[in-house]
Order: C-alpha cells, then sequence, then structure tokens
C-alpha cells in the first residue's frame, strides 16, 4: 500500500495509489455563518445536472440542518460511530504536532477510513445508507437542539443548530476512487475533479459505501453510480457566458446568501498545496486559517473548507472540522483587514478568482467586539482571472443607496 | 585410470542423453504438444436432440450434474462471499450450440436493484480465451492467457424499472427530457444501463479490473426461481467469434469455473463464491445408456484386483520378512 | 555367479535421471504453477510484460522438459524394478508400465478420461500395497499414507466424472479424510531418517516451517488456492499444521539427501510435485515414479539388503547373516540399524 502526505491530518497515511501528477485542484470555501438554507444552490444543482428518472432522491447539493439533520440521514454520526468501534478510544489528535507548511491543525493519531479497513474485503471503512436514508434533503429542518426561552448569545449558545453545505468534496485522495474496483472512478490531473466514468461502471456501489461524505450516489435506472461533476464544463471554461474562463460551478454562482467561493488552487505533486498567497483560496485555508476542511480525520483531504459557524459548542465543532476551530473562529470573529477585504469577493462575480490585491482605504469606523476594539477601513478587494485581467472590484463599506420615497410601492 | 575412463564415458553419455531430453522438450512446447491429459473433475456436454434452452427442457433430465465446491472470494480486493457452499453443473450441445445448465439454492429471490441497498443474484462461467495458451488464473485471467465470462443477471432479466413501480406512490410532475441523453450511462454506451441488453452479458477479462464488454455479444441465457433453487441455462454457437472470447467444438476439453452472486448478502463483483476450473469435455458421443452397468462392473473387477494384489504385497511382506529373520 | 538380491544397488543408475526430473518438475511448479498464476496480484507486473513473458516461457519449458524426462523416467524405473528379481518389485514395474499406456491411450483418445482417472488410483494404491513386500515398514507406512490421500481425493473427482449414475454419490466428504492423511504423510516422513538429525538440519527444517506458517498465516487465501492447485489440498486446518508438516518434509528430505539415501528423496520430492488427487496425467506420472523411486530407494534400507550406492559387499562365498556384518558404509550415520 503507498504511503502518501495528507497535510490536513499532518502525516503520512496509507491510500491505494501513489500521487498522481497533478496541477489545479477544485476546491471552495464556505462560510457556514452566513448561509440561510435557501436551497438555491440545491435548486441550482438539480435543474443543471439530476432532473432525469431515476435521479430521484439524488441530491449532489444539499443543505442541511446540523446537527440533526443529514442526507442521508446520519452520514456522519454513522462513519464517526464506525470509525470509534474500529479504533475504540483511538480517534484523537496530537496538536503539539504542528507545522506550518505540513501540519497547520497537528497531527490526527488515530486511523483513517483507509486505515480501519482491512484491505482486502474493502479498501475503505463506509457502508451502503439505505434507501429510505436518501429521502429527506434536509430533514429536522432548523431544529435546534433545545429551545433558549431566555434568547442566545455567543460565544456558544445554549440551544443551536447551524446550516451545513455539502458538495462532494473532491477529495486529494478520494475514497470513492480508493474503493472501486473497476477503476471506474478517476481524478482529473487539470483541476481535481473526481469524476465516475458513467462507461465503465457497473453499479457496485464501492464509491457509495465508501465515500464518507455520502456523495456518490445510485441510480437504478442506469444501474450505476453517479455523483457531483463540480460543473466541470464551466470550470473548464467551455461555457460560453465566460468566453473560455474557468467559470465558478452553478450552486457556488447561485448562492443567495453569498457565503461560497470557489477556484482552483495549486497543488505538487505530494498532495500540498503549492504556497499563492494571492489566491483568495490559500489566502483563506493557508494564510488566514480561517477555513477548515470537513472531517479532515476521514483522511480523504477534501477540498471544501468551511469558516464553522461561530455560535456552535466547539467540542462539536472540534469533531467536526478538527484542532483548527478555536483558531479560525478566532481569525473569523476579529479578521484582520486582508482576511475581510478578501471575504468581500464571495459571489461578487462568476468567474474564478485567481488572485486578488488588496488596495488600502480609509478608516471608517470603530467596533467593539468581544471586548476588543476594532478598526474599520474602506480597503477595495481587486479580483483577477486566469490570464490576469481584474474582472472585479469590491469595497469592504457597501455603498449605501437610499431610495426616492416617491418609487411605488411594488417596485423593487 | 579405467575408472576415470569409465566416468568419462558415463558423463558423455549423460551429456548426450540430456541434450537429447532437452531437444524433445524444447520441440514439443514449440509445437504446443501436450503429451498429458488433464484429470481434473470434468463435465461432458453429451450431444442432445431436444432443445435444451430452457431450464426446465427435458433434454436436461438425463444430463449428470457434477456438484462444484464454492468458496469466498477471499484473494483480492474485493474479497468476500461464500454463502453459496456449491453448484451443481449439467452441459449438453444440440445443432453446434453448447448448453449450461447451472442449479444452486438461493432462499432469496434477488431481482430487483431498484434500491441502493439491492444486488442481484447473478451466476457467471469462466472460460479460457481462444488465444490463453495456458489455463489462466482463475481470478479474471492473466496477461497472457485471458478469460472469457459469461454473466447472467436476475436484475437484466427482470428489465430496467420505472420509478412508478419502484415507487407507486411517487408524484412526478414531469421530467424535462427522457432522451437517452440524460440516462448518462446509457449514452456513454454502457452495457449495463442498456435495457436491451438482455440478461446475459459477454465479457472478457486480463486481469482484475480489466472486465469488459465482448466485442459480440451472442450468449443468451434464462433463469427460473422455483423452490427456493435457481436454474439458469447459458448457450452459445461452439464457434467463438475472436481469440479473446471461449471456442468449443465436439470432442475436444477446455476449462470451466463457476461464480455465483447472492444479492441479498451484498454479492456484487469481487465479492461472491467461486470455484476452481474444471474439465468442460464436450463429446462426440452420447451419453451411454443409463442403464448399463458397464463402468460399475469394470470398477467391481478392478477392485477385486487391487485387493487380490494388495493380498499378495502383504503376503509377500510376511514371507520377505520371515526369511529376512530366519536367514 | 547369480546377481546378489540388492534391488537399492539395481536403482542406483536411475539417479542422474531422478534428480534432472525432479529440477525439471520443481522449476515448473515453482514457475508454470505458482508464479505465473499468482503474477496478476503482482502490482505493475503489466508494465513488465516482456520479462514476464521471458520467465513464464520458460516455466513452459521447464514442463515440457519434466514431462520428456517423466516418459524416460516411468520405462527405465519400470525396467529396473522387473530387473530387481523381487516379485513384488516386478509387480510394481508392470504397474508402472500399466499407468504408461493407460496415460498414452487417455492422451490419444482411447482411454477415456473416467479410466485412465481409475487406472490412476489403481496404479498408486498398487504401488502402496506392494511396498511392503521389498521396503522396510517405515517407507510403507509412509508411501501408504500418501497413497491414502490420494486415492481418497482421487475418488471424490472419479465419484463426480461417472457416467454411470450409480457410480455418482456425494463425495465431498472424502476430501477433509484426504487431507488429514496428506498432512500424516508430510508429518511421518521424519520417521524414514532413524536417527537424530544433526544441529544443520534441524535449522533448515525450522526455517522451512516457519517460512510455511509464514506464507499460511499472511496470506491465507492465495496459499490456499495454489496449494489446492498444485497439491490438491484444500488448506483447511490451522496454519500451524501446515508449517510444522512443511517442517518435518524438509528435515526428511535433507537428512536423506545427507545419509546418501538419494533416491527415496528424489521419491519424496517428486510425490511433493505431483501432489495429491487427479489433476493431470503429468503430475499423476510425477507420484507414479515418485512412489516408485521412492520405494525402490527404501528397498535397499530393507534388512537383509545391502545399502544401495555406499555399500562394500564382501563377495567371497560366506553366510547370508555373515555377509550383512560384512557391509560397512563410509558414513557411519547412514548405517541400518
Ligand atoms: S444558496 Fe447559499 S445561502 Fe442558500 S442554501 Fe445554498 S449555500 Fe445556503
Ligand atoms: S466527497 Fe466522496 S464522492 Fe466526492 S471525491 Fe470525496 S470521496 Fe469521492
Ligand atoms: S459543483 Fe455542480 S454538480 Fe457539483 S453540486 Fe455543485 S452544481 Fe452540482
Amino acid at each position: 500500500m503507498p504511503k502518501v502526505y495528507n497535510w490536513q491530518i499532518g502525516r503520512e497515511m496509507d491510500y491505494r495509489f501513489a500521487n498522481g501528477p497533478a496541477k489545479l485542484q477544485f476546491a471552495a470555501v464556505f462560510n457556514t455563518n452566513r448561509c440561510i438554507a435557501c436551497q438555491t444552490c440545491t435548486m441550482a444543482c438539480k435543474t443543471t445536472w439530476t432532473f432525469s428518472p431515476g435521479q430521484e432522491l439524488m441530491w449532489w447539493n444539499n443543505v442541511e440542518t446540523k446537527p440533526y439533520g443529514g442526507f442521508p440521514q446520519h452520514w456522519d454520526v454513522n462513519i464517526l460511530t464506525l470509525q470509534e468501534k474500529a479504533n475504540p478510544g483511538g480517534q484523537t489528535w496530537d496538536v503539539s504536532k504542528k507545522d506550518p507548511a505540513k501540519a497547520p491543525y497537528g497531527s490526527f493519531s488515530g486511523k483513517t477510513i483507509f486505515e480501519t479497513a482491512d484491505q482486502v474485503n474493502n479498501m475503505v471503512t463506509g457502508y451502503i445508507p439505505p434507501e429510505d436514508d436518501w429521502k429527506a434533503p434536509n430533514i429536522f429542518e432548523d431544529a435546534a437542539t433545545k429551545h433558549s426561552p431566555t434568547g442566545v448569545s455567543l460565544p456558544e449558545h445554549a440551544g443551536w443548530f447551524f446550516y451545513l453545505q455539502r458538495i462532494c468534496n473532491h477529495c486529494t485522495y478520494p475514497a470513492c476512487l480508493a474503493a472501486c474496483p473497476r477503476n471506474a472512478v478517476y481524478k482529473r490531473e487539470e483541476d481535481g475533479i473526481v469524476l465516475i466514468d458513467q462507461n465503465r461502471c457497473r453499479g457496485y456501489r464501492k464509491c457509495v459505501e465508501a465515500c464518507p461524505y455520502k456523495k456518490s450516489m445510485y441510480r437504478p435506472t442506469t444501474r450505476t453510480s453517479e455523483k457531483c461533476v463540480g460543473c466541470y464544463p464551466r470550470v473548464e471554461g467551455t461555457d460560453p457566458l465566460t468566453e473560455g474562463l474557468p467559470m465558478e460551478t452553478r450552486c457556488m454562482t447561485a448562492c443567495i446568501g453569498k457565503i461560497r467561493l470557489q477556484g482552483l488552487v495549486k497543488v505538487g505533486a505530494d498532495g500540498l498545496w503549492i504556497e499563492d498567497r494571492q489566491n483568495p483560496l490559500y489566502y483563506l485555508v493557508n494564510v488566514a486559517k480561517v477555513a477548515l476542511p470537513l472531517y479532515p480525520q476521514f483522511g480523504t483531504q477534501p477540498n471544501v473548507y468551511y469558516i464553522p459557524p461561530r455560535w456552535v459548542p466547539r467540542d462539536y465543532l472540534r469533531q467536526m472540522f478538527g484542532p483548527g476551530v478555536d483558531d479560525a473562529i478566532a481569525a473569523y470573529m476579529n479578521p484582520s483587514r486582508e482576511t475581510l477585504a478578501v471575504l468581500q469577493l464571495f459571489r461578487a462575480t462568476q468567474s474564478i478568482v485567481f488572485s486578488y490585491k488588496v488596495e488600502q482605504g480609509p478608516k471608517t469606523g470603530e467596533l467593539n467586539v468581544g471586548g476588543q476594539k476594532r478598526e474599520l477601513f474602506n480597503d477595495t478587494v481587486i479580483g483577477y482571472d486566469s490570464r490576469g485581467k481584474e474582472i472585479v472590484r469590491v469595497a469592504v463599506d457597501e455603498p449605501v443607496i437610499e431610495r426616492p420615497s416617491q418609487v411605488a410601492m411594488n417596485t423593487i | 585410470m579405467n575408472a576415470l575412463r569409465t566416468f568419462i564415458q558415463t558423463r558423455r553419455r549423460m551429456l548426450a542423453a540430456g541434450a537429447v531430453f532437452l531437444v524433445v522438450a524444447g520441440f514439443l512446447q514449440f509445437a504446443g504438444a501436450n503429451p498429458a491429459q488433464s484429470q481434473t473433475i470434468t463435465l461432458t456436454a453429451y450431444p442432445s436432440d431436444a432443445d435444451p434452452a430452457a431450464p426446465d427442457s427435458k433434454a436436461w433430465k438425463d444430463a449428470l450434474p457434477i456438484a462444484v465446491p464454492l468458496t469466498a472470494q477471499a484473494g483480492t480486493y474485493a474479497a468476500g462471499g461464500g454463502s453459496i457452499p456449491t453448484i451443481s453443473a449439467r452441459a449438453l450441445h444440440h445443432k453446434d450450440q453448447l448448453y449450461v445448465r447451472l442449479e444452486w439454492t438461493d432462499a432469496t429471490d434477488d431481482e430487483s436493484t431498484a434500491r441502493v441497498q439491492d444486488f442481484s443474484d447473478a451466476v457467471a462461467i469462466e472460460f479460457p480465451a481462444r488465444a490463453a495458451t495456458s489455463v489462466p488464473s482463475i481470478c479474471m485471467g492473466q496477461a497472457d492467457a485471458g478469460v472469457n465470462i459469461w454473466q447472467w443477471r436476475a436484475d437484466s432479466q427482470a428489465g430496467i424499472p420505472e420509478v412508478t413501480t419502484i415507487h407507486p406512490n411517487a408524484l412526478v410532475e414531469s421530467y424535462p427530457s427522457t432522451e437517452d441523453l440524460f440516462f448518462t450511462a446509457r449514452a456513454a454506451g454502457n452495457p449495463v444501463a442498456n435495457p436491451a441488453i438482455g440478461a446475459v452479458q459477454n465479457l472478457i477479462s486480463r486481469t482484475f479490473g480489466t472486465l469488459s464488454p465482448a466485442a459480440t455479444q451472442q450468449v443468451l441465457g434464462k433463469g427460473v426461481y422455483k423452490d427456493g433453487k435457481w436454474s439458469v441455462v447459458f448457450s452459445r454457437p461452439f464457434a467463438g467469434p475472436d481469440v479473446d472470447q471461449a471456442s468449443f467444438s465436439s470432442g475436444t476439453k477446455t476449462d470451466i469455473a463457476f461464480a455465483v452472486w447472492n444479492g441479498s448478502e451484498g454479492d456484487r463483483n469481487g465479492r461472491k463464491s467461486v470455484s476452481a476450473f474444471v474439465t468442460l469435455s464436450i463429446s462426440a458421443q452420447k451419453l451411454p445408456g443409463t442403464g448399463g452397468g458397464n463402468d460399475a462392473m469394470v470398477l467391481t473387477i478392478a477392485l477385486l484386483s487391487l485387493l487380490g494384489i494388495t493380498a499378495l504385497g502383504v503376503g509377500l511382506a510376511v514371507y520377505g520378512y520371515r526369511e529376512g529373520r530366519t536367514s | 555367479m547369480e546377481q546378489p538380491r540388492t534391488p537399492g544397488r539395481a536403482f542406483a543408475g536411475m539417479e542422474p535421471l531422478a534428480a534432472g526430473l525432479v529440477c525439471a518438475a520443481g522449476v515448473e511448479l515453482l514457475v508454470l504453477r505458482t508464479f505465473t498464476r499468482t503474477a496478476v496480484h503482482i502490482p505493475g507486473i503489466e508494465a513488465l510484460a516482456g520479462p514476464y513473458n521471458v520467465v513464464a516461457d520458460f516455466g513452459r519449458f521447464a514442463y515440457y522438459l519434466s514431462v520428456v524426462l517423466l516418459i524416460a523416467a516411468l520405462p527405465a524405473l519400470a525396467w529396473r524394478l522387473w530387473r530387481s528379481g523381487d516379485l513384488a518389485a516386478r509387480v510394481a514395474g508392470v504397474v508402472v508400465v500399466a499407468f504408461i499406456a493407460a496415460a498414452g491411450g487417455a492422451r490419444w483418445g482411447i482411454v477415456s478420461g473416467y479410466w485412465i482417472d481409475a487406472a490412476s488410483i489403481g496404479a498408486v494404491l498398487l504401488l502402496a500395497a506392494v511396498g511392503p513386500s521389498f521396503a522396510p515398514w517405515r517407507q510403507a507406512a509412509v508411501a501408504g499414507a500418501f497413497a491414502a490421500a490420494f486415492a481418497l481425493s482421487g475418488t471424490h473427482s472419479l465419484a463426480q466424472t461417472a457416467t454411470d449414475p450409480s457410480l455418482r454419490f456425494d463425495s465431498g466428504g472424502l476430501l477433509t479424510p484426504a487431507e488429514v492423511a496428506a498432512l500424516l504423510f508430510a508429518l511421518g516422513t521424519p520417521l524414514l531418517v532413524m536417527r537424530q538429525p544433526v544441529r544443520k538440519e534441524w535449522l533448515i527444517a525450522g526455517a522451512a516451517a516457519v517460512l510455511a506458517y509464514a506464507v499460511f498465516a499472511g496470506n491465507p487465501w492465495t496459499t490456499r488456492i495454489l496449494l489446492l492447485w498444485n497439491a490438491g489440498l484444500s488448506g483447511s486446518f490451522p496454519s500451524v499444521v501446515y508449517g510444522a508438516a512443511a517442517g518435518a518434509f524438509t528435515l526428511t528430505v535433507v537428512a536423506l539427501f545427507r545419509d546418501g539415501r538419494r533416491l527415496e528423496a528424489f521419491g519424496l520430492l517428486l510425490l511433493l510435485g505431483g501432489g495429491i488427487g487427479l489433476h493431470s496425467t503429468y503430475q499423476t506420472g510425477l507420484v507414479v515414479a515418485g512412489a516408485g523411486l521412492f520405494l525402490a530407494g527404501a528397498s535397499a534400507m530393507r534388512p537383509g539388503r545391502a545399502p544401495a550406492r555406499s555399500a562394500v559387499i564382501v563377495t567371497e562365498p560366506r553366510g547370508r547373516a555373515q555377509a550383512r556384518v560384512a557391509v560397512a558404509t563410509p558414513r557411519p550415520s547412514s548405517s541400518p540399524r
């Protein structure tokens, strides 16, 4: 079994295949703090890719209410339980082994889903959620852990819930790919998008069983499994709208809450991100460390990063996003001028922003956050496309526009 | 001096003999003439007058079954299976078509793969490809010896279900399009997604992960589930259409192996119950009449002579022992 | 002057041929029956198709060479068995010839598969049956255990192949006794050594046992399937048993070589190469040759007969008892007790 380096768990791990050549990697940052669970993203995906017979229960994008909800139901609790059973009491992190580039969150001392499998019967520890588990895309919608009659306050709400937006993570070490005995699942060198070859798939559902995020789904009318395709024609730039330039996916660009930013990051053959300081994703994940991988301990090195919800009990969040949670929330609650500027890029354009620049602006105000004084500056962030051409420019202070009072009532 | 000469002479004779052996062996290899004969369990396909295509055809009544033990596939990922301990195989030929009838006990009839957790019952036969020069690895063949696999699937025989049959209460206002293009795997030419594929897929393989459809799909099959048992008949014309597929002719032998998938056990791909290769002999002669206890008689004679010779051996031993003692 | 009754000596001339056969069959077993069947499990083997094909062709050549040597060795063995003058040995010689005839007949389609199968079992059983008359009891017992395993496993195939329904029966139950007999055979071989093994022999045997155990425990399934294909064993007992069997067998073979009892050693190795049960007339041929050579070599160990190679026979007219006293061997360790 080859060894690969997984920087999210800060160590080498066993994986069925050695690292292949890689140039760019599909990646995204989701800001859970801003999502309103409008499911516009979900419908954007559905109406683009999964509207045909046999795909009724398929939601490549879904937004679920945590902690009770899940699509399929209890997917994460189930995997965590399987892992805990396989390695009782051992699924812990060693945060003393931190290294800024190679182990930013410390080192995971437990076992990944690859390491708890026997490699003969299964390559990956997993399960097939039965059909009933897939029938509700957002079951327990808005159900909080408890009623808080006196209200709630930071840092941790007494009764809480939050929305978790989920698509396929186009993992660096995909479990779906490792599990496929026919090698029908492949990861593209040019953008790291993970696809199932619909010609070779024979419907064994090993990927459905293996994907810890349950983002590979079975389609009975073709007897094959299908999954999020990362809107690859858009990422490739073959959509006429952007005239050959890489464009963000449907679920990203449709986002009402402006919670999503997606792009392509430079990666090396060792699975590590190559330094690219001015790429907004690189900045948010590797410099500001405000966005974290979902369940990094599974070991697939997922490529969707989450800014954790700042009101949720930290032990829950640490289990979900790893030991980087406290730093990430601190960095989000009290952002640097640069972080604040980069956050403005979310949903500012459909084209993928490959780099940005911040132009400093005047001080516009002062705030008190958690007893700390904060100054606000009206900086401007400028986004550039793959050719280095400016595509967007946003200021931190949103312009206030007052509507004239005479406008008719039903005009928007 | 004399001893040395004898030594050199024997050396020379041995070298000469060795050279002859090597040359003869080389010649046999070159000619592909194997003087040995396989002795593994043999499934004999006798000619049949009636058409054996249906699993309950009367042609099968007199065909003698062989019971082949099956084991879990536990060597290569994805391993598992083993819930079906034996399979009973019969073979016949009729009008230059080979018919193989397989029967096994399975308490559950798994014909639907409509739900994500449902897997189909299935059975497969594996033959060495026509091009294989040695018996290939049972595990999906090997690079220099491919295999030809015929797989019958209960779900393929049942056909692709409509959503309304899977979920009678489902309400779908409309689908924007029901063209093949939107059945992605179908549009990509994947045989498992093809509603017209039929119950049997004809596949070729040259090691794990290389299983792919054969160039031609002329293997037919029909399965019947009755009284807790599946009976499946495969058939194909003798002539193999290309070197990757098996070829048969009357009076020849080849190898045959079996695999059974038990859907309700989650069996699919490598997770299955498998047999080793046994010999398939395609007999030109008819099955010798069932009543003719010919074999039985000769076997009795053989057994009796065996006993006699054993007694003789023991007698001699006793005699030799005594002689040794008394001298 | 009458030829002395020393069958062992009569067979000494078989040694070069037997050695060649053992080598060729060994290479065939390792390369063709083992390596090429497992090579598919070696990662990246597709990329090495060139070297792989060379090795596979070499294995195939070893197979053909082994067949040719076998075709030469069997009649030679039969001839010498006949010539040895011992009645039981003559019977054995006839059995060997009958087997050759049956195998040839089967190849050319004169003898049906069922009959060659029955003849194979008969031949092996007969060889073991006549054994006690010209080989000491230890050898006879070891050969008997092997023959029992072979016959039990072979009868299972026979029961599956009979065209006469009355000869068919549910024979699966024979396979476990066959396995037991085969293991008893291997575990019983040290009976043949008849002296304290020296340290080196212990070490080699121990290493073989540990290796066999490790292979078994490490990759049980592949080992089992190979054991089934190569030797007709199902490998269903705990790994330790197979480790012990491998150790016992190795110990015996090494000790036999050390004592100059090569024919017996070659015979045992050929039995291993042939395996139990019915695979092909080639493998059965290895078993027939192995059993024949083993018993022939063993005949030299029979009390009252001179050991095969290293004996100095005093030819002056003396009584039998005196002749026995006059037997001297270069290595004291190999003197018969
Ligand atoms: S569109 Fe955006 S805000 Fe709405 S549910 Fe999706 S991620 Fe949340
Ligand atoms: S999220 Fe699941 S389906 Fe997507 S790449 Fe990772 S393992 Fe595969
Ligand atoms: S990236 Fe595209 S295919 Fe994937 S979930 Fe989003 S919209 Fe659907």
